[in-house]
C-alpha cells in the first residue's frame, strides 16, 4: 500500500428470518474503527459503500478531512434509495475507500465498521 | 462404448474449464490505471464481487479554482453527498464481462453530477472505448481511455 486511494473490502452474509422479507432499509449512523493499528493520522476521506452482485454499488456514508483519532463517525447519505436490493442476495460487500497519508506502508490495516440501520421486513 | 462416453464427458469439462478460465483471464485485463482523452484524470478499475468498478486515483487539477480546497462532488444530485472528495470517487460501477465487453454498468460525471449507462469495449490490452449513453446505445458518446503503466516502488 502507498500514499494515495486504497480499498479495504468485507463480505456480510445477513440472516433475515426464513419467510422475511426486507421491505426498506436506512443506515442510521456509521462507525469505523481501528484496534491493532491506529486510523489516526494514517488515513483521510473515507468513504463507505456496499456492493452486491444483485444490486447497483451505493454510496451510505463518508468521512471528509484527515482521520484524528481512532475512531471515527461518518456523515450519512441523506438518499438511501433501494437499498432493500441488496439483501435479496446471498452477501453484501462492504467497501471502505480511503487516502492513505504516509508515503509506504508496509503491514496491513484492519478497520471495524459498525453500523447502526433500522430494516423493515413484511 | 462406455468407456469413450466417459472420455468424452472429461474432455468436455477439461475444456470448459479451460474456456472459464480464459474468459476471466480475458474480464480482468480490463484492471488497472487509465487515462481518458481530457487528461483531467486517472481511473483505477478493480474487480469487487465479480463486477468491476473505477474510481479517480488522480486529478490534473486536485484544488477547486473557486475555494482552493480538494475538489468534492458539488453537483451530486444528493446535498447531503456534495462534499465527498472527488480523489478516491468512485465514477464507474457495476460492470458485468459478457459477450466480450463490460456492461450492465454505470458512468458518473462529475462536471454535471448526472449518470449514464455505459458499456466498455477493449480496443487492444492499452486502450479502451467507454461510451456514455441514455435509454438507447446509439444515442450517446464514446471517449478513448488510455492504460498507464503503473511502475512499482523499489
Amino acid at each position: 500500500m502507498y500514499n494515495g486511494p486504497n480499498t479495504a473490502t468485507g463480505i456480510w452474509k445477513p440472516s433475515i428470518s426464513p419467510g422475511k422479507q426486507v421491505k426498506s432499509v436506512r443506515f442510521t449512523q456509521v462507525k469505523i474503527s481501528s484496534s491493532d493499528t491506529s486510523l489516526n493520522g494514517l488515513a483521510a476521506n473515507l468513504v463507505f459503500q456496499l456492493a452486491s452482485s444483485n444490486a447497483e454499488m451505493k454510496k451510505i456514508a463518508f468521512f471528509k478531512g484527515k482521520a484524528l483519532s481512532n475512531e471515527l463517525v461518518f456523515q450519512v447519505a441523506g438518499e438511501q434509495k433501494n437499498l432493500e436490493e441488496f439483501f435479496k442476495g446471498q452477501e453484501i460487500t462492504f467497501v471502505v475507500d480511503y487516502d492513505l497519508i504516509p508515503d509506504e506502508w508496509n503491514e496491513n490495516l484492519t478497520f471495524t465498521l459498525e453500523f447502526d440501520a433500522e430494516l423493515i421486513t413484511d | 462404448m462406455k468407456k469413450y462416453t466417459q472420455l468424452f464427458t472429461f474432455f468436455l469439462l477439461i475444456n470448459f474449464s479451460a474456456f472459464s478460465q480464459t474468459a476471466e483471464i480475458k474480464a480482468d485485463q480490463l484492471t488497472g490505471v487509465w487515462e481518458p482523452s481530457h487528461g483531467k484524470a486517472r481511473v483505477k478499475i478493480d474487480k469487487i464481487a465479480d463486477k468491476y468498478f473505477g474510481k479517480i486515483v488522480w486529478l490534473r487539477e486536485p484544488n477547486d479554482p473557486s475555494t482552493q480546497q480538494p475538489k468534492v462532488d458539488k453537483n451530486n444530485p444528493d446535498e447531503s453527498l456534495r462534499q465527498v472528495p472527488l480523489k478516491g470517487y468512485r465514477i464507474l460501477k457495476d460492470f458485468i464481462f459478457k459477450d466480450g465487453e463490460w456492461a450492465d454498468g454505470t458512468i458518473y460525471d462529475p462536471e454535471n453530477g448526472s449518470t449514464y449507462n455505459c458499456v466498455v469495449k477493449m480496443r487492444d490490452q492499452n486502450t479502451l472505448d467507454i461510451r456514455g449513453y441514455i435509454g438507447i446505445k446509439t444515442f450517446g458518446r464514446t471517449d478513448v481511455w488510455k492504460r498507464l503503466e503503473i511502475k512499482k516502488k523499489p
